[in-house]
Formats: structure tokens, C-alpha cells, sequence
């Protein structure tokens, strides 16, 4: 007993490789010890052996002060189970700390997922230069892209668009550009400022295609999709209704109030590959920006009562020859 | 020495007889370009002093750097000659024109030296005379036997023998003897091999033979008398006598057997140390010794070699056989190395290492040379000794008129070479007489037709072209002592940086500094650094003229390397070009030509474009022979592969750039473009690697590039095991899944089978036709579209798209594009007939076929199993027009059918491993039920679609891993060539890397395995070097893609029965290698990959921060 009263460097517990787990339940806080960087491991499934997440399977109400939780508390607040079922309850449902070494890997698996998606819709794909490309956008962080907004509304977007390389070396050049003014003009162009763990990876992807597209630090254009589009002559000369029978196509609406089906159809295809006039049917197949798939099909679903199809040939056109 | 004007040389170059066109050819550091430097210094281009140290034609800085050749680079030197016609006759002075190339020796470079050979008539073969025959050796000496080109043997730094080994001269003989054994023994295995083709041959043909068979015997009866009588000879005679030998002209072996060995006494075999600047042949001795034992020349020369002995009473020459029991030195230690050792003792030796002052004065007296008095007082007992040689033995001397006398003159050597080089390039029997006959007759004049032979593109400065000197690239004498003085004063200095000690990088450096020093002055630029960015780089192509006369303007034909002269105009159509420049190749420095006659090298401008690596030049499109496509130039194929991408994403176009001018400009160069958009080059080895990348660093793309390994790419399919994991659902069997989307308004019934392997191996070998089907079946919709679509314009489409398909799909298999819809069928269902398990599967499955996958080509099924055939068929015949369906609710089902069969193309491009495409499974499509009404459904079609897409996804892959998955590794097909003795250690890496060997034979009637591996791809990166350093450089690996091969190994297998958890643990302690792989590509692709973060948590670093 007295051996634990008197402050010895054998008998001190430092709370170095602990990673707390915590949760609130019946008004009491419950924390257990864990190892550091082993419970996402645990709640993936990748680490089975309970012994090495839990430092001392036991539940405590605060683990610093090596307050073990009293037995009446946890009875109450966890009716009808062991210890041991609570520590796993707790294990797999309280909030946890995140480790250095757990972000860093699931940082790195964003990344890498990211310019995956992003390698996959653009053509021409050129996988270590889109992460390299990516890197460059997030570290030029706001400066370049504020600069650029201000020359593109000069200049026009085309022209914005052949400028943006050569600008965005000499940026990085000259890192410390004068920045007043411009971050008035930053929303212009969408920005790339590198992943981040709490949004989905395809959603990021998505930003960092428009960022890329947008600042060009190497020629990178969207993939199209190629479609097929059916539809029956007699539609096809309609003009197109009136859009208050469908409120979901909201910024299509109000171009679309005049000229016909088929003109409609056309102005979402990019590039028409062929053209075709088989009997009732008009087909054509061509090339869509995906952004613009999906107002299409909806469109051409609601417009001619389902006798028009788009039917997808190709998700993702990647190479000039296909 | 003075400098020899270029006019000179241009001079020369009009006398065929006068021209020698060598290349010096030897294993790594075995003294080329030392030699090459002596040879130069008789030019007068650098000092003697200097000669063996400077290395003057290793112009790029890093091989100065790291005191290797990594070109071949060519010079022209003049030599004259004071030569006797007859014994009595008045010297008569000759001179000669000598095109020196000098090669690279180290592997890597291998290809530089094929292409060096092919340009000249002979070759010097140098040995290191203490290192032997080398793996390098071996290799240039088989270079010249395939390219007949007279070799001459130099075993040079006999110094060493002295210095290093300190052997003594009888010690030496025994050596050297040994030595000339080795290389006789490589040579005599290639006449050997030959020779046994021959004679194979020759026994397919005995019949037609009989009567030429006996005439040849009288004339080899005849020979026979003359002959040398050698080893080789006797086993050519013990072949059913006399038969053997007719089978090819009687002539053509008596000279064989004559050239192909090297000799003393034949004079083809030269000692020489280099670095210290001697050379003999024993027929300058017995020139030495003629008067002082009053022996005839000529009889002397015979016996300076082998075992014959000087009787010291009698003078006399004696045979092993008189000997009796004396113990006397053969003549040539007793004549020769004695006298050579003498002097190494005279300078080098003595009791302090200094020199012994009286036996040197007894030597210079006794060779009647007088050294000049501040040599003699020298301190430094090198210089002494290389005085002392360069009076007695000076190396050119030797060397040059070996070559002189023994290798042939252009004329000649184009006699005996060219027409079996002709014989061999293809479409031999199409070649115009008249050119075969100028090439093989030289004739240089101004009418005859022109043809070059072009070995190289070698990429120049714009700034070195002697158009952008001031004058004419030629120093007049004052600048060339201001620059003398200039390269001193550098050296001096370097020399004071290295405490005294001139080590040869220094120097260098001092002498390019002092270069660019002068090219200041010349350009008047203010940075040599801004000015060499500046530069554009100029094309040069190295060549060879066979014959005519070629002048600057002229316009010629460019052969591409497939060009045949059978069919001449074929697609690529040779090109014609305008020559705008001709150069004398001199090392570093190129000199303006006009005009060029045949047997000459040459450096040709103007070809940039036209020529991508090496080609043929002709004045005449029909009948003009191909030179570049014959065996010899590709036999070094490119072996490591590696991904470049510049450092800035912005520099790609320059890298771009760069890569092309790279490929044209270094033959063993392949740059391909990857699917996934890579930039892949191929590189003949990891210092050929570096030596490309600072090229396309500081030459080509002037950007910062970073090499890394290439992605590699994987299959996923499945397979029966005969244990797998119980069905999922029981109920529905294996591999069915039944999917509702999450709307419930549609269920989707599917199973996934494996394909039978025939089915697979049949669709991988035809993807080609599978492509060429699906825009045949395309072009008929859109025909069927058109309203005049008659049956008559059927054809013209079919044509078209298959003519597409040729350009855009090379197929390896046999006539993929011949087979037609209804063969392709046919021998679809003949594959699934051969399965012979579950036949009521597979029966009349090819007429259900809606699709293929991934991207409608690949080697996966969707086959409609649906009750009203939603999709429309894929194989179907053309008279089947597609089936209208009249019934309303259908043609919506077959809406969604669209989309079922979209996302069976997206299931198999990504798989649920690793999201690698599929290979080889089967998507039984079985029901597809809409539960609602056609007008709800038409409302959410969008949602719907993407419901049905991603519902039939997960469907198809979590039917895929009910199975027992597996994935394909890419594999190398890998050939090695090994001798007997490296064999075992080229097992061990093959088997480290997860290779396995298929074959192994021996490589009759050298002693060399041919072994053939399969290695994957994973597993390559770096495999090539690994192989060569174990093996010290004595197998040769080749790899070949060959295809996706299946590991045979469950990625997810965990031990389960009792059995295996006894034996393996429950942790599986051997290591899962499908697994491995899996995890690999997942991790590259940021997918969850089953790791932990920290391997033992409690373990980790417990201090605070």
C-alpha cells in the first residue's frame, strides 16, 4: 500500500498509448482504454483479437484518474449484460479518438481512391499526373485560383482557359502575389484544396474533375458518355410542353418552352456520331456530357411518355479511338 | 605529329583500295578506348603524351564521369605507309584512309555494337590479356562471325602480366598460349555450329547432290595437298570424307579454315598495352631478328610462335621433338617477352622501383634508340618507359599495319560480304542486278545507283555543326596553341585539386570546360549553359556507302526497316529526301563534305523524319535491297521497362517530345503509350535507363522526369474448386442472386457461372472478331436504318468495318478477322461443346449470347435466359430482323434490359477483387419483373435506371463470389540464355520471383541452356539486372507480354477444416499470395483493404510529445 502513495517513477501510469473510447448512456460518461490507432482496425473488422485494442477490459468513468465505473451505474444504464458485452457495446458504438496513423491511412486511401475515379472519367487518362496535378492545385491553395478568377473576367472564359497554365506556374513562382481584391472574385472557379475524410470520395472526385478542368495544370478534358437515343417521328415534331408538368427540371424549363423534341434532344448532345431515320424510329447516338445525363433521360422519360429511350453505349469515352 | 587537314582525308576517301573501315570491339574495360586514343594521337588530334588517358572519343561528359564508352563514335585517320612491292624494290610511300569506330563493351550497349559492325569491314577483337575471354567477348566475337567481318585479336595490357602478376616470361607464354586457346575455342564453336547446319542441310539434299559430289571430291582431293593441316581440318575430314566438304564449295572451307582462327605466326594477333603505348606482332621481331641470326624472314615469322626453340650453339631451330631432353625457352619468351620484360626491369624495376640507369643505357644502345636527355633525367620512371616503347614498339605502328595487311579493303570485303548479306534481307530474289552488282562489285562511280546503309540517328547540337563554326571546324595552328594552352592550364589545375595525382575525371573535366571556353569565344555568348538550351538538336544519320557516289542535294529513297523490293510501293511508302549536308565523322566534331564515294562512312543530314531508328538509303525505289531489316540490328531486345512522368505536371508535352526524338535517336530505345496513360520506355538495361533519362533531362526534354515502375495490370475470374464455402443461398443454388432494387419495383433473377476454359481461351484469341462482329452488326442497323438499305451495299460496309478493325485491333491470333459471323458461331459452340460437365447449361447457349464484356469485347458472357428475350441478341443471323415487340409492357421491360445489360459491362470492367476487368464468367440474365404499372414506372425512369443498374452490379458480383474467385496474373514469357555453369543461379531467381520454368534445352553444340520461363509481370521490375549481376553477366533474359495467367489460389481461403487449422494455425502462417497481389492493387486504387493500422498496438512508441 504504501509503495503505491509515494510517487516513484515504476509506479506511475502514463496515459501515452491510450486512445480513449467514450459513451454517454443513462446520463453517465463511460470510458474504456484502448491502444492508440486500433479501434477503426477493430470496427473495420481487420483486427480481431480484442487483448490487443483494450489496455484493461474493464469500463471506467474516467480513465486518468483510474475511476473504474461502479457497478450499480452500469447495471442501470446497461440493463441485463456482462462487462465484458458493455466494453464491446461501448467499443463498437462510442465515440472515438482517431490516431495519427489511422487519419494519415485513410487520408492516403481518399487520395489514392480520388484520382482513381478522377483518372476514370477524364480522356486520356494519365494516373501519376493527375495526382501530381492535384497536388500542385491544393498547394497553390487560394492565390492562384483567386488570380485566375480575375483575369478570366477580363479576358473571357476561352481565353481564361489557354492562359490558366501559363498562370498557374507563374504563381508558383511568385507565391506571394498581392491578394487584395481577389478573394472577392474567388467563387468564379471551383477549387481543389486536397481530400478530406468526411465526404465520400466520389463526391470529391467530382470537385477535383471541375477544379482540374477548370485550371488545366495539364490538358485534361471530361470524359463523355455516349448514348443512344431512340424516339418515335411523330414526338419528335412536338414542341415541347409546358413546364409545369414537371417541376424537377428546373433550369431546363424555361429554354426549353420553345422549339421541338428533337431540337431539345440535339442540344444535349455534344457531338453527334449518326443520325438515322428507321421507319417511326429517329436514332441517334452521340456524345453526352455526363453532368447532363441525367436532365436528358428525364426529360426524354417525361416528354414522350416512355416511348423515347436513351440508352447508355459507353459510361465513360477515355480514349479518342473507341 | 602534324594535325592531317580534313582535305587530306577527303582526299583518301576517293581511293577504295586506300580505305580500312574497322571497329574496335571488346568485353567492358578491356582497353578500346585507350587503344582508339593511341591510334588518334598518330593524327595528331591529341598529344601521345596524353594517348590512353584522355579518351577522346568518349565525348558525353558522363562517360568521361564514369570512364565508360556508352556510344560508338567514329573518327577518320590517315596513315601512311612505307611499303615494298617487292623484296628489292624501292619503298613506296601509301597512304591510307582508316574509319575507326569505336564501340561500347558493356551489355547494356549491345545493340550500339551491332549496329557499329554492320557499317565495317573488319574488326579488332581486343582481350584484357590477365581477364580473358569475357561474357562480352563471347558476344563480339559472335557478332563478327554473323557479320563476316575478318577479325584481328589485340590482347592487350600485357603490362599487367608484368606489373601486376609479376609472372615471368616463360610464365607469360603459358598464359598467353592459354589465352589464344579460349578465344580459338569461342571461334572454333561458332564454324562448328555452322558447319553442322551446313552439313544438315547438305543430308536433306544428298540425293541432287551425288553427282556434284563427286566432281568436289577430286577438287578436295586437290586441296587437300596444300592445306594447312589443323584440328578443325582433321574433324572435317573425318565426316564420310570428301561428301561433307562438297556440300558447300571446296574453296569457301579451305578459307574458312584458313580466317577463322587467330594465329601469331598468320600475323592476326597483336600484343599491345595500351596504357603504356607498345605493340607488336611477331613479325616485327622477326623483321628485328632477320639479320642478327641470318635467319630468312619469312621462316621466322612461322616459328616466333608455338613450340619451336633456338639451338644456342648451333643457331639453329629445333622442334619439340629435337629437344633431347634440353632445357631451352621457346623462342618467342627467349626473343620476345624477354626483351620486353628487360625493359619494364630497366624502368620500372631495379632495387628501388626506379629503374636500373645501366641496363636501360645497355638497351636504348642495343636498339639503337636515343631518348631525348630530359627524358632520360626524368623522375618519373613512367615516362621513361613509355619513351623507351614509343621508339621501339609504338602501338599504331603495329596495329595499323595489322589492319592494313590484314583486314580487307572495302572493295574486297563488300565482295565476300555482301552477297550473303544480300541472300539474307528479304526479298532477296527481287533485288536489281545492276545494284546487287554495283554493291558487290564497288562501284563508286558518279552513274552507278546509290545505297547506304544507315546503322543510327545520332543527335547533335545545333551549335557543333560545322555550318555554325566560324571556319570550317579546322583550328588554324595559333588558335589550336591557344587552345593547347588553355587545356593545360585546366589540367594543371585539376592536377593541383587532386594533390598531383591526374585522375582522369579531372582532366576531363578540364578539357570539356576549356572546350566550351573555346565555343565562347567562337559564338561570342555570354553562357555556355544558356546557349546549350538554345540548341535544337539536329538529326545525323551514321552510315555506310555500298556503292555510287553521294552528293549533297541529291534526292533519294528512304526504305523503312519492313520494306521489302517485292512489293515496293507497299504501305509505308519509302520516302523520298533531299540530303542536305554530308559530314566527316570526327569524333566530336563533324566536318562538311560535298560528296561522298562508296566504302566510306559518312554522317547524312536531312533524314530527320524520314528514318526513325535505321533504314536504307537508295537511289532507286525498285529492286533496291533492305539492309536494315536483317537479323543482326534487333537481335538486342529491349528488356526494362519503365514509367516516366515528368516532375511538373505541365512539362508533359515536353516529355512527350522528348521521348519520340529519344527513340529515334538511340536504336535500343521503345517508348510506347499505355492504356491507362503511361508513358512506358524500354531500355536495354539499368545504365542504358540512366543514360536515357539524362538525355531526355538535359537533351531532349530539357524537364525534370521521374522514372517508376509501370502499373500492371490484372484479371479477375472464376472457378469450380473442389472446395468452396457453401453456396450463400442454398435455396437458389449457386451463384444465382436475386436482386430487388431499393424501390422494390424491379427484381432481377441472374446466375453467374465460370465459362468453360475453351469458351475463354476462344474468346481472348478473337476478341478481335468479336470487335469487328459488333460494328459489322452496327453498320447493318444503321443500313436497316437508311431507307434504301438493299441488301447490295451489305458488303461495302462489312469491308469498311473490318478494314477499321485492322487498324485499330492486332490480334495475335490466327486470322482472327477472317472468321465471318456464322464460322465464329460455329467454333463458339464447338468451344462450349468441349465442356463436358454440365452440358444442358451450355447447350444452344451461343444463340442466347446478348453480350460480351467488358467494353462489348471481352472474354465474359450475358446470355439471355429470359422467357420473351428482352435483349436483343448479340450473334444474330442477318435475315433475323430484330424482333419487334408489338406488346407495349415488353418493349418497357426491354428498357430496362438496356440497363441490365449496361451494368453486366460495368460489373466486368471492375471487378469485386481488386476492380480489374473479368475474365471468363457467365451472367445467366433469367428473369427481369417490373412490379408496376408502365405509367409509374415512366415517372421515375431515372431513378429506376440507376436503381436497376447498381442493383444488377452488386447482383452479378456478389453472384461472381459465390464462386471460388481467383485472379490472372500478366506473365512474361522470359527466354535465357545461360551457360552450364550459371544455370543453378538463374533457377533461384527465377523461382524467388514466382516464375516457373516451362523448358530447358540444350543449345547444341555450344554448351549454353536455353531455358524458357514464365515470370509475372508484378515480379519483372528489376529482373533483368538481378539475373545478370548473379549470373556475372552470362545469361541473357528476354521477356515477352504472353498473356494473363490464373494464380491457382483463393484470395480469401482461410484455413477452416480441422485438419488444415492443425496444420497451418489460424492465422494461415504461409502467406497468401493471390491475397498479396489483391491487397496490392487495392491499396495502389485507395479500396479497403483488410490491414491493420499498427501491427502491435501495445508496442508502439509510448513517449509523450
Amino acid at each position: 500500500m504504501p509503495s503505491a502513495q509515494i510517487n516513484q517513477p515504476s509506479n506511475q501510469i502514463r496515459l501515452t498509448n491510450v486512445s480513449l473510447v467514450r459513451m454517454k448512456k443513462g446520463k453517465k460518461r463511460y470510458e474504456i482504454a484502448c491502444y492508440k490507432n486500433t479501434v477503426t482496425s477493430f470496427r473495420a473488422g481487420h483486427e480481431t483479437d480484442l487483448d490487443s485494442v483494450l489496455q484493461i477490459p474493464n469500463v471506467f468513468v474516467n480513465v486518468s484518474k483510474g475511476q473504474v465505473a461502479p457497478n450499480e451505474d452500469l447495471k442501470k444504464s446497461f440493463p441485463g449484460m456482462s462487462r465484458d458485452e458493455i466494453v464491446l457495446e461501448i467499443l463498437n458504438k462510442g465515440e472515438i479518438q482517431v490516431g495519427e496513423k489511422e487519419r494519415g491511412a485513410e487520408l492516403e486511401r481518399m487520395q489514392r481512391e480520388v484520382v482513381e475515379i478522377v483518372a476514370g472519367r477524364l480522356v486520356d487518362p494519365k494516373m501519376g499526373m493527375i495526382e501530381k496535378a492535384l497536388d500542385q492545385l491544393s498547394s497553390q491553395g487560394g492565390h492562384a485560383v483567386g488570380r485566375q478568377a480575375a483575369k478570366g473576367q477580363e479576358g473571357g472564359a476561352a481565353a481564361d482557359r489557354s492562359n490558366s497554365r501559363e498562370q498557374s506556374t507563374a504563381t508558383t513562382d511568385s507565391g506571394e502575389a498581392s491578394v487584395e481584391g481577389e478573394a472577392a472574385a474567388d467563387k468564379a472557379k471551383p477549387k481543389w484544396t486536397g481530400v478530406t475524410t468526411n465526404k465520400s470520395a466520389k463526391s470529391q472526385a467530382l470537385e477535383a474533375m471541375k477544379a482540374l478542368i477548370a485550371h488545366q495544370p495539364i490538358p485534361v478534358a471530361r470524359a463523355r458518355m455516349r448514348l443512344r437515343i431512340t424516339c418515335p417521328t411523330s414526338i419528335l415534331k412536338q414542341t415541347v410542353k409546358a413546364p409545369a408538368t414537371k417541376p424537377a427540371s428546373d433550369d431546363t424549363s424555361e429554354e426549353a418552352v420553345k422549339g421541338t423534341v428533337k431540337d431539345k434532344i440535339l442540344s444535349f448532345v455534344e457531338q453527334v456520331e449518326s443520325q438515322d431515320v428507321l421507319g417511326e424510329e429517329w436514332e441517334v447516338v452521340g456524345f453526352v456530357e455526363p453532368g447532363s445525363f441525367k436532365t436528358l433521360s428525364e426529360f426524354v422519360s417525361t416528354q414522350t411518355k416512355g416511348r423515347a429511350r436513351a440508352e447508355v453505349l459507353d459510361m465513360a469515352v477515355t480514349h479518342e479511338g473507341d | 605529329m602534324p594535325v592531317v587537314p580534313p582535305e587530306k582525308l577527303v582526299k583518301l576517301q576517293q581511293q577504295g583500295q586506300g580505305i580500312r573501315n574497322i571497329c574496335i570491339l571488346a568485353h567492358v574495360d578491356h582497353g578500346k578506348t585507350s587503344l582508339t586514343d593511341a591510334l588518334i594521337a598518330t593524327n595528331g588530334i591529341i598529344s601521345p603524351k596524353l594517348a590512353g588517358k584522355i579518351r577522346y572519343l568518349d565525348s558525353r561528359p558522363d562517360e568521361q564521369l564514369r570512364g565508360i564508352t556508352m556510344e560508338s563514335s567514329a573518327i577518320s585517320l590517315y596513315f601512311s605507309l612505307l611499303r615494298r612491292n617487292a623484296p628489292e624494290a624501292e619503298p613506296e610511300r601509301k597512304e591510307y584512309l582508316i574509319n575507326l569506330i569505336d564501340s561500347p563493351g558493356h551489355i547494356d550497349f549491345s545493340s550500339e555494337v551491332s549496329t557499329a559492325s554492320r557499317l565495317c569491314d573488319g574488326a579488332v577483337v581486343l582481350v584484357d590479356a590477365v581477364e580473358g575471354v569475357c561474357s562480352q567477348t563471347v558476344t563480339v566475337l559472335r557478332q563478327t562471325w554473323l557479320e563476316k567481318l575478318r577479325p584481328l585479336l589485340v590482347i592487350n595490357k600485357m603490362d599487367r602480366l608484368i606489373t601486376e602478376l609479376k609472372l615471368s616470361p616463360s610464365e607469360a607464354y603459358t598464359h598467353l598460349s592459354k589465352l589464344l586457346e579460349q578465344v580459338n575455342a569461342v571461334v572454333g564453336s561458332f564454324a562448328l555450329g555452322e558447319r553442322m547446319e551446313d552439313d544438315l542441310r547438305w543430308r536433306e539434299r544428298i540425293d541432287e547432290k551425288v553427282t556434284a559430289a563427286v566432281a568436289a571430291k577430286g577438287q578436295h582431293a586437290g586441296d587437300g595437298t596444300n592445306g594447312v593441316s589443323k584440328g578443325r581440318k582433321a574433324s572435317l575430314a573425318e565426316d564420310d570424307e570428301g561428301l561433307v566438304t562438297s556440300s558447300t564449295p571446296a574453296e569457301y572451307e579451305e578459307k574458312e579454315d584458313e580466317d577463322i582462327y587467330f594465329e601469331p605466326e598468320r600475323n592476326n594477333v597483336i600484343f599491345s598495352s595500351a596504357i603504356d603505348g607498345w605493340a607488336f606482332t611477331p613479325r616485327q621481331f622477326a623483321g628485328l631478328y632477320e639479320k642478327k641470326l641470318g635467319i630468312k624472314r619469312h621462316v621466322l615469322e612461322k616459328v616466333l610462335w608455338g613450340d619451336f626453340y633456338l639451338d644456342p650453339k648451333t643457331k639453329r631451330i629445333l622442334g619439340p621433338k629435337h629437344l633431347k631432353g634440353r632445357h631451352l625457352k621457346p623462342m618467342f619468351v627467349q626473343l620476345v617477352l624477354e626483351q620486353i620484360w628487360a625493359v619494364y626491369e630497366a624502368t620500372l624495376g631495379g632495387p628501388n622501383k626506379k629503374g636500373d640507369p645501366v641496363l636501360l643505357g645497355k638497351i636504348t644502345k642495343g636498339l639503337n634508340l636515343s631518348l631525348p636527355a630530359h627524358v632520360m633525367r626524368s623522375k618519373d620512371p613512367k615516362a621513361l618507359l613509355s619513351a623507351v616503347f614509343s621508339a621501339w614498339l609504338p602501338l599504331s605502328t603495329a596495329l595499323l599495319v595489322s589492319v592494313i595487311e590484314q583486314l580487307p579493303n572495302p572493295p574486297t570485303a563488300q565482295e565476300a560480304r555482301l552477297p550473303a548479306l544480300l541472300a539474307a534481307s528479304p526479298g532477296a530474289e527481287y533485288i536489281n542486278a545492276e545494284i546487287k552488282d554495283a554493291m558487290t562489285y564497288f562501284k563508286p562511280g558518279k552513274g552507278q545507283p546509290v545505297v547506304a546503309y544507315v546503322s543510327k540517328m545520332v543527335s547533335v547540337p545545333e551549335s557543333e555543326l560545322p555550318v555554325n563554326k566560324r571556319r570550317g571546324g579546322m583550328l588554324s595552328a595559333d588558335e589550336a596553341r591557344e587552345l593547347g594552352r588553355k587545356k593545360r592550364a585546366e589540367i594543371e589545375k585539376a592536377q593541383a585539386r587532386a594533390n598531383g595525382e591526374a585522375d582522369v575525371a579531372s582532366v576531363s573535366d578540364a578539357l570539356s570546360s576549356a572546350a566550351i571556353g573555346d565555343a565562347d569565344e567562337l559564338t561570342g555568348a555570354s553562357e555556355p549553359e544558356a546557349e546549350l538550351n538554345e540548341d535544337p538538336e539536329h538529326l545525323i544519320g551514321f552510315a555506310r556507302l555500298f556503292s555510287g557516289t553521294l552528293t549533297v542535294g541529291d534526292e533519294v529513297y528512304v526504305l523503312p526497316p519492313k520494306y521489302t523490293p517485292a512489293r515496293p510501293h507497299a504501305h509505308p511508302q519509302p520516302r523520298r529526301v533531299k540530303i542536305t549536308a554530308l559530314y566527316l565523322l570526327m569524333g566530336r566534331s563533324l566536318e562538311s563534305l560535298d560528296s561522298v564515294p562508296a566504302g566510306n562512312l559518312v554522317g547524312i543530314a536531312g533524314l530527320e523524319g524520314a528514318i526513325l531508328k535505321s533504314g536504307t538509303i537508295c537511289s532507286h525505289l525498285e529492286g533496291a535491297p533492305n539492309l536494315s531489316s536483317t537479323n543482326a540490328i534487333s537481335k538486342n531486345a529491349p528488356i526494362v521497362r519503365v514509367a516516366l512522368e515528368p516532375a511538373f505536371p505541365g512539362d508533359l508535352d515536353k516529355m512527350i517530345r522528348g521521348l519520340r526524338l529519344l527513340e529515334q535517336a538511340d536504336p535500343a530505345v521503345l517508348y510506347e503509350q499505355l492504356e491507362s496513360g503511361e508513358h512506358v520506355i524500354c531500355t536495354a538495361g539499368e545504365l542504358h535507363l540512366e543514360r536515357c533519362l539524362k538525355d531526355l533531362r538535359e537533351r531532349f526534354a530539357k524537364c525534370d522526369i521521374q522514372a517508376g515502375e509501370a502499373i500492371v495490370p490484372y484479371r479477375e475470374s472464376i472457378v469450380r474448386a473442389e472446395e468452396m464455402n457453401a453456396a450463400r443461398d442454398p435455396a437458389l443454388g449457386r451463384g444465382r442472386v436475386e436482386g430487388v432494387t431499393t424501390s422494390k419495383q424491379v427484381t432481377i433473377k441472374l446466375r453467374v457461372r465460370p465459362l468453360p476454359v475453351p469458351v475463354t481461351e476462344f474468346l481472348v484469341k478473337h476478341t478481335g472478331a468479336v470487335k469487328r462482329l459488333y460494328s459489322e452488326r452496327k453498320a447493318q442497323d444503321q443500313e436497316r436504318a437508311s431507307p434504301l438499305g438493299g441488301d447490295g451495299t451489305t458488303g461495302d460496309a462489312l469491308e469498311d468495318a473490318s478494314e477499321q478493325d485492322i487498324d485499330a485491333e492486332d490480334t495475335t491470333a490466327e486470322g482472327g478477322h477472317e472468321l465471318s459471323l456464322a464460322e465464329f458461331k460455329q467454333r463458339l459452340a464447338d468451344a462450349f461443346a468441349e465442356e463436358k460437365t454440365d452440358k444442358d447449361v451450355w447447350k444452344d447457349v451461343v444463340d442466347k449470347i446478348a453480350a460480351f464484356g467488358p467494353r462489348r469485347v471481352g472474354p465474359n458472357v450475358l446470355i439471355d435466359l429470359t422467357e420473351d428475350n428482352l435483349c436483343e441478341k448479340f450473334l444474330r443471323e442477318e435475315h433475323e430482323a430484330p424482333a419487334d415487340n408489338p406488346n407495349h409492357a415488353n418493349k418497357h421491360t426491354s428498357t430496362f434490359a438496356d440497363k441490365v445489360a449496361y451494368a453486366f459491362q460495368l460489373a466486368t470492367h471492375q471487378g469485386p477483387l481488386c476492380s480489374e476487368p473479368l475474365q471468363g464468367i457467365a451472367v445467366f440474365l433469367e428473369s427481369l419483373t417490373i412490379h408496376s404499372s408502365p405509367e409509374e414506372s415512366a415517372q421515375n425512369i431515372g431513378r429506376l435506371t440507376g436503381e436497376t443498374i447498381r442493383t444488377t452490379r452488386d447482383a452479378i458480383r456478389s453472384g461472381f463470389l459465390d464462386w471460388s474467385p481467383r485472379i490472372l496474373l500478366a506473365i512474361y514469357s522470359c527466354e535465357i540464355q545461360a551457360s552450364a555453369e550459371v544455370l543453378g543461379r538463374v533457377y533461384g531467381v527465377i523461382s524467388r520471383r514466382g516464375g516457373r520454368i516451362v523448358s530447358e534445352s540444350l543449345l547444341e553444340p555450344s554448351t549454353n541452356f536455353t531455358i524458357l520461363a514464365l515470370l509475372p509481370v508484378a515480379e519483372s521490375f528489376g529482373f533483368s539486372d538481378e539475373i545478370r549481376q548473379r549470373t556475372s553477366g552470362f545469361a541473357a533474359p528476354q521477356l515477352v507480354f504472353e498473356g494473363f495467367e490464373m494464380l491457382d489460389e483463393d484470395p480469401f481461403w482461410v484455413p477452416t477444416t480441422e485438419e488444415e487449422l492443425e496444420d497451418l494455425g489460424e492465422k494461415a502462417d504461409r502467406e497468401n499470395v493471390a491475397k498479396r497481389y489483391v491487397d496490392k492493387v487495392r491499396a495502389r486504387k485507395g479500396l479497403v483493404v483488410d490491414r491493420k493500422v499498427v501491427e502491435s498496438a501495445e508496442k508502439q512508441k509510448t513517449l509523450k510529445r
